[in-house]
């Protein structure tokens, strides 16, 4: 069965040639992307001849389509902060990192607690006892220590130099200043007479009332190479009245003030308290490490270098950051006299502030 | 790969990539992050690839990461609704390539990562549409859309006359 056919009319639309347009006919924003397309190199055929002649049409156009060629990202000089870490190591090489950043890190360490420790590594204190005037000292301070027995603990046979052995800096620095005292109290007129029969009586039952003498002796050659001045116990005549031992020196744990004279103890305890001065520190000479870099920074700089503890834990930190690639940073803050006040240390997994110790009395 | 082509490609490309995904997010933190789990997944999977083929796989492993960590944020533009007129601000610099890349900063995510890939890396429109999923003509459209709004920017700042 054949169905009928439709047959296309030869209808013709009148104004058909007005809808071609020509290349020059594009508008802005359709030829900026042939432009840009052009700048990339990406046209070509029909595409780049449409636009060359629209170029060659319009002087505007060529200079629009030529400033898309100077449209060019240029990479800046960024870097990726997190390489080092990504790197993977050799089985050598993480072996080598392991005991030898550790190895590093504890020098420093060990440079920075030798530099910055505690005082009491550093500093070497006396007893500088408050002078005590006469006029102070009255019998009504003075408590008559009660009925002495004849100490069993104490045996009348020990020599100084035994004893002198046994005791250690902080009883050797106790024992002038009660000896001291005793002088002082000698030279008291007659109402502290008591004082002198107490004396006698503690002397007599330590069984040794001539030693001290030999004990001053003992003690002026054991203090005076360490800085103490011994005149200041021989000469017992230039003290003017008691020499109190300070509270450091007993608080060290050896100090055996009461295995040398127990019963001296309750006369010295009508001290005020507040007559009592913080002990006295003397600036000590730097030590072997800093004087030995001095030299050495002095020899390679070919002049004198002074080269104190920030400046080798400095050294310390810039040496490991350099040779490892760590980000750390050692700085030293000043208040507003620009006295140095604490030491920084940055890292990315650690930071804090160590205030420094003020070293001069 | 071997380790020691591992930590070639680490030197080679680490840089590179990281200045990608920096100046696709502007956020150093995590371009840092991207570029490290990019190159943890390629350790993990570093005897499987070949040391020719790293430096595509690095760029489309963080690529792929990045548009992951934009879309947790919402920060994506969408391309289709992208209005041209956030482009223009009023700012003045002598500096063609600063003020090129401030006006990058303002394009879409795709746009702008095309263009990086275009002009940082010199990757073909083919690269480009391996490395971030599209077609090679999407890639055409996205870097020539991208041209005109940059240069659109610099009329519009008084940079070009």
């Amino acid at each position: 069965m054949d169905f009928p056919r439709l047959t296309p009319p030869d209808d013709r639309m009148p104004s058909g040639s007005s809808l071609f347009r020509s290349p020059a006919e594009l508008t802005d924003e359709q030829f900026d992307l042939l432009a840009a397309a052009w700048a990339e190199g990406a046209l070509s055929g029909e595409s780049l001849e449409e636009l060359e002649s629209a170029m060659a049409a319009s002087a505007d156009r060529r200079d629009r389509a030529g400033s898309f060629c100077s449209i060019r990202l240029v990479p800046c000089d960024e870097s990726w902060p997190g390489m080092r870490s990504a790197i993977r190591l050799s089985p050598v090489q993480r072996t080598l990192r392991r005991s030898v950043i550790p190895t590093l890190l504890a020098v420093a360490a060990m440079v920075s607690m030798i530099i910055y420790g505690p005082t009491v590594l550093k500093l070497k204190t006396i007893n500088s006892g408050k002078t005590i005037t006469r006029s102070a000292m009255t019998v009504a301070e003075i408590q008559v220590p009660p009925p002495i027995v004849a100490p069993e603990k104490k045996p009348a046979t020990h020599t100084p130099s035994a004893q002198v052995a046994q005791t250690p800096v902080a009883e050797e620095n106790a024992l002038p200043g009660l000896l001291a005292e005793k002088n002082a109290m000698q030279n008291l007129p007659a109402e502290e007479n008591v004082l002198r029969g107490h004396f006698a009586e503690v002397n007599a039952l330590q069984g040794h009332p001539a030693e001290e003498s030999a004990l001053q002796g003992h003690f002026a050659e054991a203090n005076t190479p360490q800085g103490y001045p011994a005149a200041e116990i021989q000469n017992s005549d230039e003290i003017t009245g008691f020499v109190r031992v300070q509270p450091l020196a007993l608080a060290r744990g050896y100090a055996s003030v009461p295995s040398v004279a127990p019963e001296i103890i309750p006369a010295i305890t009508s001290i005020n308290i507040m007559d009592i001065q913080p002990a006295q520190t003397l600036q000590e000479e730097k030590n072997w490490i800093i004087r030995t870099i001095s030299f050495l920074a002095s020899a390679v700089a070919g002049e004198e270098k002074e080269i104190d503890g920030y400046i080798i834990a400095n050294g310390c930190i810039n040496g490991i950051k350099n040779a490892l690639g760590w980000d750390m940073e050692l700085d030293l803050v000043s208040n507003k006299s620009g006295e140095p006040v604490a030491v920084t240390f940055r890292s990315s997994l650690l930071s804090f502030i160590k205030p420094l110790n003020k070293t001069t009395p | 790969m071997t380790v020691k082509e591992f930590n070639n490609a680490v030197r080679e490309f680490g840089d590179h990539v990281y200045r990608f995904i920096l100046r696709s997010i502007k956020d150093s933190h995590r371009a840092d992050d991207i570029v490290q789990d990019t190159y943890e997944k390629l350790w993990n999977c570093v005897t499987e690839i070949e040391y020719g083929a790293v430096k595509s796989w690095l760029f489309t492993t963080a690529y792929n990461r990045m548009i992951d960590v934009i879309r947790k944020d919402s920060r994506l533009v969408d391309v289709d609704h992208y209005d041209d007129s956030t482009l223009y601000a009023d700012e003045n610099s002598s500096d063609l390539n600063e003020v090129l890349h401030r006006a990058l900063e303002k394009l879409p995510a795709v746009q702008r990562s095309v263009i990086l890939l275009r002009d940082y890396e010199g990757y073909s429109y083919r690269e480009i549409g391996e490395i971030t999923g599209l077609s090679e003509a999407q890639v055409k459209t996205y870097i020539f859309r991208g041209r005109v709004a940059l240069r659109n920017y610099l009329v519009k700042t008084s940079v070009w006359q």
